[in-house]
């Protein structure tokens, strides 16, 4: 009886039970990739001033990335320091997504502790608090920390906001003269310094895998040499000394050999240097000129430009078969190839009847894709997370530097300085 | 009413002079319809052509003797009986073609009325027809619609079931457009972002259309691609246009319902 009061009882309940359907879903295929709207609150020193105002340089940081929208601090509603403070309606109504609020605090030892939290103003949720150490003289390290941080969560990708770069400065001395300059400087163009002065051209600078070092050509010795050079300690060291070109060097990603050419057999060719043994290996071996290496992540393969086919296009030789692909075909110029780290985006200089840009091409699928539209652009380098290439142009009579995000999404110009500012090289992560 | 009466006696007078023709053209052509059918063979005539005696054969001639007066007269006499004889004859003939003529007209009219009798019979076996055929037609069209009558009266209940199945459906994709458009035009994609990345979202609205909850059921994997759907979500807030639903259908299928975020024109 019990039995079929439960087995009546199951079946009332599945009556009763709303029918099984499936439950609406509605697919988005679509966006619009608008900037996320950001707040930056001032992340100040509860005695005392910093040297440098932390907030502003996150907030430029991540302006420049082109994938964020910093809110104006003078319309902020109030100033959080941490996650307590911190009344969500106000920043709701100014259309904010993401909140940073930090506090910085000096220590007996003039350590400056920077705690930061990054919250979604919506949820009201908190996405993480971490905190960063540093000193009066590297508050800009601090900021950059935070930029990368918060650029990491919201975008999934790396930020490379604490990279660096080198270039190259020409100008006229007081005296006339030209003086050439090897510079290194913050990614955002700040902190400049300077590594090597010459009255002769220094070109192609490059970095070691591990950020420690450069490498690049210089006529200090009346001919085109390599060198490669520590940062640390300034000390550096003549790699070659042949006759003829000596140019274009390139570090392979495992930091045993560069990639470099050499004329001494008679035309310019791509040799492999191998900095422990300091044997040469010949890549290329071709009538026409084979310049301007850059390998593939993988170090499997370099590509380069090479006129064999008549004019400038860009090849892949693979160095275990010697295999070589051409790689580009549109435009008749196509030169100065550098790979994102993915592998798969290349970015040159294209030229199409004499206009020279920034092109990326899809390795896979070979598109190509015109990213800029200043003038006589040269020299890409891209951002060790993909996501920028930096480039010089020309601006008026002067050269300078500029920056386009690899979906042409962003451009902006780096700082102008006096002279030439020409061949940038993005330094990998440090 | 006198006027409108006159003004249609015309019109009656016509109706009423074209039915008794009617009734009477039926009237007369029922009774051979019922008698049984006696086939009238036709009478044929066999008419012997006479040939006429020429005329000149019958001149007597003229005698010159006596004995050729008697040959005459005698011949005259024998003229005279053929001559009697022919004119008998002729009469004969003349009788037995009148005769003949008479039976030839009779015949003749005989067909005639055959003919239109057939003729009539004809008509009004067509006629009959016609009326037979449109009778049934009206049975059939009767029918039929009978049938659609009670089709629809049986699945009338069913139809209105259905009806508002489809406007519902109607209703909840149009809804759906909107949500989407909507979800669509906030969606920031982070550029960590890649074709093939699905989250889905369980979104709790309030009747007004205020986002109330989002949860993530099933998550893509990336934190910052997960991020960025709920962000489109919360961006929007509030859906206006679902303020004026239906509030049972709100309850069915808005109240809670999932969001499936698969982006497709990334390049990657």
């Amino acid at each position: 009886m019990i039995r079929h009061l439960i087995c009546l009882a199951g079946l009332m309940a599945l009556l009763a039970s709303p029918v099984l359907r499936a439950e609406l879903t509605i697919e988005i295929n679509r966006g619009a990739d608008n900037p996320t709207r950001v707040a930056i609150s001032p992340i100040l020193l509860r005695s005392g001033a910093l040297p440098e105002d932390v907030s502003s340089i996150v907030s430029d940081d991540l302006q420049r990335s082109g994938l964020f929208e910093p809110v104006d601090r003078a319309n902020m509603l109030s100033y959080p320091r941490t996650v307590n403070e911190v009344y969500y309606r106000d920043w709701r109504v100014l259309g904010v997504e993401y909140l940073v609020v930090g506090d910085a605090v000096r220590q007996p030892d003039g350590r400056i502790d920077v705690n930061f939290t990054l919250l979604e103003v919506h949820s009201e949720r908190k996405v993480f608090t971490k905190q960063v150490q540093g000193y009066q003289n590297n508050i800009r390290d601090i900021a950059h920390f935070v930029s990368d941080r918060v650029y990491e969560a919201v975008t999934g990708i790396r930020g490379a906001f604490s990279t660096r770069i080198a270039y190259v400065t020409a100008m006229t001395d007081s005296s006339q003269s030209m003086v050439f300059r090897l510079m290194v400087a913050d990614a955002d163009g700040a902190r400049e310094r300077m590594l090597l002065e010459s009255r002769e051209p220094i070109m192609s600078p490059g970095w070691s895998p591990d950020g420690k070092e450069l490498v690049y050509v210089s006529f200090e010795t009346g001919r085109p040499a390599i060198f490669r050079q520590r940062l640390s300690d300034a000390s550096r060291e003549q790699l070659t000394n042949f006759q003829g070109l000596n140019g274009a060097p390139s570090w392979s990603p495992d930091g045993r050999q560069l990639a470099l050419v050499l004329s001494k057999d008679g035309n310019p060719e791509i040799y492999l240097f191998d900095l422990a043994s300091k044997q040469f290996t010949r890549v290329t071996r071709n009538f026409a000129i084979d310049t301007e290496p850059n390998w593939t992540p993988d170090g499997k393969s370099i590509i380069f430009t090479s006129d064999r086919g008549g004019r400038p296009q860009v090849y892949r030789q693979n160095l275990a078969s010697g295999n070589v692909e051409r790689l580009t075909f549109r435009g008749d110029y196509n030169a100065r190839p550098r790979l994102a780290p993915d592998g798969r985006t290349m970015v040159m200089v294209h030229a199409d009847n004499g206009n020279f840009h920034i092109a990326t091409q899809d390795l896979i699928t070979g598109d190509l894709r015109v990213l800029t539209e200043t003038f006589l652009d040269e020299s890409p380098t891209v951002a060790p997370n993909g996501a920028m290439c930096l480039y010089a142009t020309k601006r008026g009579k002067s050269g300078l530097l500029a920056a386009v995000s690899l979906d042409a999404g962003v451009k902006y110009f780096l700082p102008a300085r006096n002279g030439d500012v020409r061949e940038p090289a993005w330094s990998p992560f440090l | 009413m006198t006027e409108q009466f006159t003004n249609y006696s015309l019109a009656a007078l016509c109706s009423v002079a074209l039915h008794t023709l009617l009734v009477t053209l039926l009237v007369v052509g029922w009774a051979p319809e019922n008698k049984p059918r006696h086939v009238v063979k036709p009478r044929y005539i066999e008419a012997t052509l006479l040939q006429m005696e020429p005329k000149a054969k019958s001149e007597p001639k003229p005698a010159v003797d006596a004995d050729a007066a008697r040959r005459r007269a005698e011949q005259e006499k024998k003229a005279a009986l053929e001559k009697e004889a022919a004119r008998k004859r002729e009469i004969a003939k003349r009788e037995q073609a009148k005769k003949a003529e008479e039976q030839k007209r009779k015949a003749e009219a005989e067909r005639k009325e055959k003919a239109r009798q057939e003729q009539l019979k004809k008509e009004k076996l067509q006629k009959e027809l016609a009326e037979k055929k449109r009778l049934e037609e009206q049975k059939r069209e009767a029918e039929r619609r009978k049938a659609v009558e009670q089709d629809l009266a049986s699945a009338l209940a069913k139809e209105e079931d259905f009806i508002d199945s489809v406007s519902d459906q109607e209703q909840i994709g149009s809804y759906s457009n909107y949500i989407q458009e909507r979800i669509e035009n906030n969606w920031s994609r982070p550029p960590s972002a890649r074709r093939g990345m699905e989250v889905i979202l369980e979104i709790q609205l309030v009747p007004t259309g205020r986002v109330a909850g989002v949860a993530i059921i099933k998550s893509s994997g990336n934190a910052a691609f997960d991020r960025a759907a709920e962000q489109a979500v919360y961006k929007v807030g509030q859906f206006d246009q679902l303020k004026g639903m239906d509030p049972a259908l709100f309850e069915r299928e808005f109240r809670r319902f999932r969001m499936l975020f698969k982006p497709e024109d990334l390049r990657l």
